[in-house]
């Protein structure tokens, strides 16, 4: 009942709450309608592929924002309007409000890459299967899970340090997207980015799904080793997470972060 | 009422930020049906031993055990029994009155909360709001609302954070009255902190006076009180102030001219009659009399101005 709280809380909230819809909907889908245009663009300069795998990459790269936006945004909720205390005097445990907004992350996801692939197939003729049904479920998982994972980190992060570095959880994606290499191929990076990418999930999986843009199979290998890098990072990201909370909880800013 | 068993039992609790110590080895217990007002200056300790008790802060040294647990072994258990209402917190602005209590229905696992949070209203005289957002609501109606939350999981003990700060007096002693009704009907326990001498007088059954994190007294609030030997009589007189001032000075009276008539003499309270009958024997007219007894707020101060 405790997480059904929760999941409830996000519902009624993402209904009332406009900032909420325009950045997981609004924005994204904007995002994905600029780059369908720059892919019809290039379709006309360069190969199709190439052009396709711009729209998909933005589509599969808001899946991974818009977990990791939930994860930790919607702390942030509670702390604007002074509800955090009033949760967590609550018998909510941690784990449960973490599973509670991987949830609604979940649900958000799924509906967005729906919406998202729909505007790609009717404006932009370019069909998301196309990467491969595997490819996708696999790799939007992927994507999902780490999603979470790192906004579970910026909720401790958030925790231990206050408000004063919630522009992380907006910003974070903008540094992770280069290393990502969501809308090229890792190959374009100088060496010593590739490495970094390279130790990040998301890349396998934007790689994953370019391969099957090209070849029309699924890249198993390269999403077995997102979902080995992504368990790696779920575990150090939640040891991190339960460090700074109880170092918030120690030096007294989870109390005071409300004020 | 019966006060018997400890409902929480706090010992040797102590809270350090860097070289600055909050709370310093804090022992107390609270009764069933008690309630306990935590007073002191700011910074004396009584927020952060709040949060303390309710975990959103951790404690370098002590223990805390609720109905005869250690709170940090049964945390769930514990805040599953009681519940906190503070004047610095407030519910989602962006939803409705309703929708913020289903949430905290479901947060303690309540079954079927629709009835209880129709009673609640309705005992809070509250029950058209249920359907307005928190965030137009006035200060008095969201400490109403506030209250029905902290009563939601009918808590054996709420913990009470000046709940009444930024009320008007009218709003403020409604709540008080609330809070003296529940007490009665449902035995509940609290642990009361406020600036408002006054309503600590009213409401609380014993108080903790914390200095410096540390016990300053313990008592009820009228035996506070009188561990101030000395009151105050203002009397109003007919009279020229340089005859006034000369008999109290032959009789060595502590004393100040509030103007022209009325002066203030300091007194022990064991020698007001004394003092009232040497004035008025004394050839001066007495027009009024008024004797000011030691007050929460005069011990208080004197707690205050000497640290």
């Amino acid at each position: 009942m405790r997480i059904k709280a929760i999941f409830l809380e996000e519902i009624f909230l993402t209904k009332r709450a406009l900032e909420v819809v325009l950045d997981i909907v609004v924005f994204p889908l904007i995002n994905v309608i600029l780059f369908g245009f720059i892919s019809i663009f290039l379709q006309q300069k360069s190969s199709a592929a190439t052009a396709q795998g711009l729209l998909m990459g933005s589509i599969l790269w808001e899946m991974f924002r818009i977990s990791q936006y939930t994860v930790s945004v919607s702390v942030l909720w509670e702390i604007w309007a002074k509800n955090l205390s009033n949760i967590f005097v609550s018998p909510l445990s941690d784990v449960e409000l973490l599973t509670a907004y991987s949830i609604s992350a979940f649900f958000k996801s799924v509906l967005m890459i729906t919406l998202f692939s729909l505007v790609g197939y009717y404006i932009f003729h370019f069909q998301i299967l196309t990467i491969g049904v595997w490819n996708l479920i696999f790799g939007f998982l992927n994507l999902f899970w780490f999603g979470v994972s790192l906004g579970i980190f910026l909720l401790g992060l958030i925790f231990r340090y206050g408000t004063r570095i919630q522009a992380v959880t907006w910003g974070i994606v903008f540094l992770l997207q280069p290393l990502t290499a969501s809308f090229f191929p890792v190959s374009i990076l100088p060496k010593f980015m590739q490495y970094l990418s390279f130790s990040l999930p998301p890349t396998y999986v934007f790689e994953a799904a370019r391969f099957g843009l090209s070849t029309g199979q699924t890249h198993w290998d390269y999403q077995w080793i997102s979902a080995l890098l992504n368990l790696v990072y779920f575990f150090l990201f939640f040891a991190l997470f339960r460090k700074l909370m109880n170092g918030a909880k120690r030096t007294g800013q989870f109390a005071k972060n409300e004020s | 009422m019966k006060l018997n068993m400890n409902l929480l039992s706090v010992k040797g609790l102590t809270k350090r930020f860097n070289n600055f110590t909050a709370v310093d080895d804090l022992s107390f217990e609270l009764k069933q049906g008690e309630i306990l007002g935590l007073l002191g200056a700011n910074g004396a300790g009584k927020t952060t031993t709040i949060n303390m008790l309710v975990g959103l802060t951790l404690p370098d040294g002590g223990k805390i055990e609720y109905f005869g647990k250690d709170f940090a072994k049964h945390r769930q258990d514990s805040l599953q029994r009681i519940n906190f209402a503070s004047s610095f917190n407030t519910l989602q602005g962006r939803l409705t009155v309703y929708e913020n209590l289903i949430v905290f229905s479901n947060l303690y696992s309540i079954k079927d909360p629709k009835d209880m949070i129709d009673d609640l209203c309705k005992r809070l005289e509250i029950p058209d709001l249920l359907h307005r957002q928190y965030w137009g609501l006035s200060a008095g109606q969201r400490t109403r609302v506030n209250l029905v939350k902290s009563l939601i999981n009918n808590p054996e003990i709420i913990l009470m954070d000046e709940p009444t700060a930024s009320l008007d007096p009218d709003i403020a002693d409604k709540l008080l009255s609330l809070i003296e009704e529940f007490r009665e009907s449902k035995k509940l326990s609290i642990v009361y902190t406020s600036h408002d001498m006054n309503e600590v007088s009213r409401v609380c059954d014993r108080v903790i006076f914390l200095s410096n994190g540390k016990i300053e007294a313990e008592d009820t609030p009228l035996g506070l009180t009188k561990q101030i030997p000395y009151a105050k009589v203002q009397l109003t007189f007919d009279g020229t102030k340089a005859s006034m001032e000369k008999l109290l000075k032959t009789n060595k009276f502590k004393y100040e001219f509030i103007n022209n008539s009325i002066v203030l003499i300091t007194t022990k309270e064991k020698d007001i009659p004394k003092v009232i009958f040497t004035m008025s024997s004394g050839g001066i007219w007495i027009t009024d009399i008024d004797i000011q007894k030691p007050t929460l707020e005069d011990f208080f101060l004197q707690v205050a101005r000497k640290k």
